[in-house]
């Protein structure tokens, strides 16, 4: 567009000449340059030490990533995180499909009234939700236990045990809390296909399957690339839930069945701990894992869309 | 376990049978399933409504009790015992009030800007501006707090709200609702019109943003209502807990009132869900203008 | 080309951002003794207390209290805040002028809240509580005044040895925070349970019975109604109690598990587990505090300071219906617990933070006080003299018997252990490792494997931590 002449100058001019968006802009890069990044780096300076936060600060190099790597209990954290990350993304995922394919094609009535009942859990606080579930599964008194105990069985210790249930009461709570939001959004994302797409398909007598496995999924891909992103960062958070499930235990109960990565970093610092250092270290192993499976869902994504068109042609 | 799996499958079954067998039966069973869905959905709702009528005793008994007891008007007096919630209440809404009116005001410039004009590093910004949204916050913590300490903000409303503007998400948010509702031919003819930018933004493109901010802005809402772990370090003194915090306080070792709890609990996310409520509509407009299309 | 100029323009800047905040932030503002040679003190950069500053503080708060004046800041959690409310009217009249706030949460957002602050430099209460089980992590710390420079030493004598040699440094010469109380581990029981199901209710002869593995066992039995009624909490409990006294590990750092009679311990957990005697559930749940107070869960241990829990918050109305002996099946006298009060060195007015510490703790009225309020056993000996029916006579909530004389028999014979920062994280372990064993049918030698691996894996960085801490104190000749 615009020849520039002297480095210097050209950069003020464009800034001059554009200086409403880069107003409109600024302030977003000038808080996060304070109050984001500052401590970001700040926490990545820190991976490279051994730190208890009140004594001296010890140089380590790599120290802590070589431990973390040598660490079983991260490997544990992180094959936790995503079995459950996983599998509760076939609710989410499918579920949040299928439910804004039925209240989107206009198959039942009330629609806004179930939109509005499946968003509900979105919009409540983490703590308190997390002290009822805790609750619902619980062993003695539980309301699940007593539908369990109405069936002639003994209770089921979805709490405690081996630790292996612990998994199931977190992903029940995560896919609970998620299967709205993505819900919503994959109603918002049909709601702008013309509709003219789903009349042709059935009259040409395809199924409502075939129409959401060849022409809504398709269509979404944008959309679910997106929800698929936030969740994922979501299931790298994953903290209250299996924390407050495990009656606030740091190596997430029996067998460290509900220890995730999250839990995991805090409970090394700064709350469950004072390892700092370490602390650091599994935060920016954790960075990098969201980065590349963004980057790797954006690809795939991409991936399967061309080769779709080849072969559509 | 294997008995409560049978008799999800058995109920999985016959209702498949019933759709393959009569349309209505296809009807019925759409609805036997969204309906119990919602019922999922509420339960825990429904459980935190109950409790907050019960004692601590009659919550933890066998069978459990699930309709409301008369436990109510002792809970409250417990719970304005132990806390004081109005005040509380107040923090919340200062805190999460000025968060939101910001965030939406740089959020919809931002997004506005990033949509509209094409500036040179555009696109470099807004990868950037993406990628931040992928970094966990948490291993920062400590340097946060001393840069907080530093500036005097400790026990100061200021430190949740003022770094909580740089919100990426909400950026992206407006920027897709731009892209798909503001046509470039308004602002040219506000342009002809001799308007500012400025005078652009907020006269003709902020009303109709509306849908936008009624969505980001209770995404916004629950989340600030909803903070913890910042709150945790940087609010000390009671007179300034926002709920959560109020909340946290109340469960001890010592033994928890959670009747008490409950009621606070339903207290604090009941103005949440009315607003919700009130403003669904505004926000599922909000939510598919702006999903819709890349 | 002009992409090229703003993308190297941003970087330029940020670097420039990030190094001058790292410089601002990280060095505390004024230290040179950086990186360079791998070490340097990190954010808690605040002067240490001189021996001049002490001794004036100290003759301050000694000869003339009206003096000290200004508000001070204490940190705690309940019921801390109560033990103070009640013995504020006798300090008020000790220190005139000074006011008093007080500052409570619950125990884990205190502990850290007082961490952040201490690490940043800034924003400390003046005054805090830290619980029994955190100390280890503070003992080497600069960011804490060292009392004995404010004449603490001379107190020596005065408290429990077990409890002033945790809160003294691993070199012996700081002393960073003063004993408030023991917990010395008293063994709780429902006396009308007992009773019914034709038990011994009085404490002399329920200690008689369960003083063996048999009389545990056939008390447990007794009491339990699977799926109605249980013995305990949770069967991980008794093995639970043979570390109670946190000495998991010993002065070289090597994790002992193995113990007298622990074997035995895990085999009778064990058979307490397969007959359903437990419930299962964690001691400090809200499901078995339910338990305690409906008489479902008859028994638990704790220590002594969970007297106070009983009467004020788990089973107000259990008066009569609960005993206390000491643990049961031999396993000796033990502390469970108890808190110190340490003063940041960040505080700005150390005469009135130490006159608050002394009055409270280090005299009898204050500790008498506050241990008449909420049960809080004080770690000062004279206290225990200088009112004796609170620690002989019968308590009306149990039953008449006294708790509390046995309490001070047990606080008199606890061991100086060695703790580290490493027991908390242990003892999290020895609960859920036990109940993995369990479940997988495991013997005892497996289960206290099991446990090992688990601690051993949990620990390891605490460890490498630890150890520098004591290398930096000049106190590791490990390798």
């Amino acid at each position: 567009m615009r020849r520039v002449k002297g480095s210097k100058k050209g950069f003020l001019k464009t800034l001059k000449e554009y200086r409403v968006a880069y107003v409109y802009i600024a302030p977003f890069y000038i808080l996060f340059a304070i109050f984001g990044l500052f401590p970001m780096v700040a926490g990545l300076f820190l991976s490279f030490f051994r730190w208890d936060g009140l004594g001296a600060m010890h140089f380590l190099g790599f120290g802590n990533y070589i431990n973390l790597f040598k660490d079983t209990l991260f490997w544990k954290a992180l094959s936790n995180t995503l079995i459950i990350g996983i599998i509760a993304h076939i609710p989410i995922l499918l579920g949040g499909l299928v439910l804004a394919y039925i209240l989107n094609s206009k198959l039942v009535k009330g629609q806004n009234i179930f939109k509005t009942i499946y968003f509900m859990p979105m919009v409540t606080s983490a703590v308190a939700i997390t002290i009822i579930f805790q609750n619902l599964f619980g062993f003695n008194y539980g309301i699940i236990n007593y539908f369990v105990s109405l069936l002639g069985e003994a209770p089921i210790n979805w709490l405690g045990g081996d630790g292996k249930l612990i998994k199931v009461a977190v992903i029940i709570m995560f896919a609970w809390k998620w299967v709205g939001w993505n819900m919503v959004i994959y109603l918002a994302g049909m709601q702008g296909i013309n509709n003219d797409i789903y009349e042709a398909a059935e009259i040409d007598g395809a199924s409502h399957s075939k129409i959401v496995f060849s022409i809504v999924i398709p269509l979404l891909k944008p959309i679910i690339l997106f929800t698929l992103i936030q969740s994922s960062i979501g299931m790298f958070n994953l903290f209250t839930e299996p924390f407050i499930l495990t009656n606030s235990n740091w190596g997430g109960g029996p067998n460290n069945g509900g220890l995730t990565l999250m839990t995991y970093l805090l409970s090394k610092a700064p709350q469950g701990g004072n390892a700092y250092g370490y602390a650091s270290s599994i935060a920016y192993v954790i960075t990098l894992m969201v980065v590349v499976i963004s980057v790797v869902l954006n690809k795939v994504m991409e991936e399967k869309d061309t080769v779709k068109r080849k072969g559509g042609k | 376990m294997t008995k409560l799996l049978l008799v999800i499958a058995a109920i999985a079954v016959v209702l498949i049978i019933i759709s393959i067998l009569h349309p209505v039966g296809k009807k019925v069973s759409l609805y036997f399933i969204l309906g119990l869905i919602a019922l999922i959905m509420l339960l825990p709702f429904f459980m935190m409504f109950v409790m907050a009528t019960l004692k601590t005793n009659e919550i933890y008994s066998f069978p459990p009790i699930m309709w409301f007891g008369s436990n109510l008007a002792e809970n409250f007096k417990n719970m304005t015992a132990t806390v004081n919630f109005p005040k509380s209440f107040l923090n919340s809404v200062i805190v999460t009030g000025s968060h939101v009116i910001l965030v939406l005001f740089f959020c919809s410039i931002g997004g506005y800007a990033f949509s509209v004009y094409d500036f040179p590093g555009r696109k470099q910004l807004f990868a950037i501006l993406l990628a931040t949204m992928m970094i966990p916050a948490t291993a920062g913590i400590i340097p946060w707090f001393i840069m907080m300490s530093k500036f005097g903000w400790v026990n100061d409303f200021k430190a949740l709200i003022i770094p909580s503007c740089a919100n990426a998400f909400g950026i992206f948010w407006m920027r897709q609702y731009c892209q798909n509702n503001v046509p470039k031919s308004l602002m040219e003819a506000a342009r002809i019109d001799g308007c500012s930018e400025w005078t652009i933004f907020f006269r003709v493109i902020a009303p109709i943003l509306k849908p936008a901010y009624a969505s980001l802005g209770i995404m916004q809402f629950v989340n600030m209502w909803n903070e913890f772990m910042q709150a945790l370090i940087i609010l000390r003194k009671e007179k300034l807990y926002t709920l959560p915090l109020m909340l946290r306080s109340m469960v001890s070792d010592r033994g928890t009132d959670y009747g008490a709890v409950m009621l606070a609990s339903t207290c604090a996310v009941l103005p949440l869900l009315i607003c919700f409520l009130c403003a669904s509509k505004f926000f599922m407009d909000g939510l598919t203008a702006g999903a819709v299309k890349e | 080309m002009k992409k090229k100029n703003l993308n190297r323009f941003v970087a330029v800047a940020l670097t420039f951002a990030m190094s001058a905040s790292l410089l601002a932030g990280c060095g505390g503002g004024d230290d040179g003794s950086s990186d360079a040679t791998g070490a340097s003190d990190g954010g808690a950069q605040v002067e240490n207390t001189s021996e001049e500053e002490g001794q004036n503080i100290a003759a301050a708060v000694e000869e003339d209290p009206s003096s000290i004046s200004g508000t001070i800041e204490v940190g705690g959690w309940p019921s801390g805040d109560d033990g103070f409310e009640a013995a504020m009217a006798g300090f008020n009249e000790a220190y005139p002028n000074i006011e008093v706030e007080l500052v409570f949460t619950d125990t884990t957002a205190h502990h850290q809240a007082l961490q952040t602050a201490l690490t940043a430099g800034t924003d400390a209460v003046d005054v805090a509580m830290v619980e029994g089980a955190y100390i280890a992590q503070y003992r080497d710390s600069k960011a804490l005044t060292d009392l004995n420079v404010l004449g603490a030493a001379e107190l020596k004598d005065d408290f429990v040895e077990f409890k002033w040699d945790q809160a003294t440094s691993s070199d012996g010469q700081r002393l960073i925070g003063i004993p408030w109380d023991l917990g010395p581990t008293l063994f709780y029981y429902r006396t009308d349970v007992f009773e019914e199901v034709g038990l011994p209710t009085s404490s002399e002869e329920v200690a008689e019975l369960m003083s063996t593995w048999d009389g545990v066992m056939e008390v447990a039995e007794k009491v339990s109604i699977p799926g109605q009624r249980w013995f305990l909490p949770s069967a991980a409990y008794p093995y639970q109690w043979l570390f109670i006294n946190r000495d998991y590990y010993d002065e070289d750092l090597n994790l002992i598990l193995e113990r007298e009679g622990d074997l035995e311990c895990l085999e009778n957990c064990l058979k307490i587990r397969e007959n359903g005697w437990d419930m299962n559930v964690d001691m400090w749940s809200t499901e078995a505090y339910a338990a305690y107070a409906a008489g479902t869960c008859v028994c638990v241990a704790a220590g002594s300071w969970f007297s106070g829990f009983f009467k004020t918050d788990i089973d107000p109305d259990g008066a009569g219906h609960w005993g206390a002996i000491a643990l049961p099946a031999g396993m000796g006298d033990t502390n469970w617990g108890g808190s110190f009060l340490v003063i940041p060195e960040q505080c700005e007015n150390k005469e009135a933070a130490w006159a608050f510490v002394k009055y409270m703790l280090a005299t009898t009225e204050g500790q008498n006080t506050m241990f008449k309020a909420i049960d809080y056993f004080p770690a000062y000996k004279p206290a225990w003299d200088a009112a004796p029916e609170l620690y002989t006579e019968g308590d009306d909530y149990f039953g008449g018997q006294a708790p509390n004389a046995i309490a001070t028999k047990i606080a008199a014979n606890v061991p100086v252990v060695n703790n580290t920062i490493m027991d908390v994280t242990a003892e999290g372990y020895l609960y859920s490792s036990f109940n993995a064993g369990a479940e997988a049918g495991e013997t005892p030698e497996q289960i206290r494997e099991r446990l090992a691996n688990d601690i051993n894996a949990a620990c390891a960085e605490l460890k490498e931590q630890q150890i520098q801490t004591l290398k930096d104190a000049g106190v590791w000749d490990g390798e």
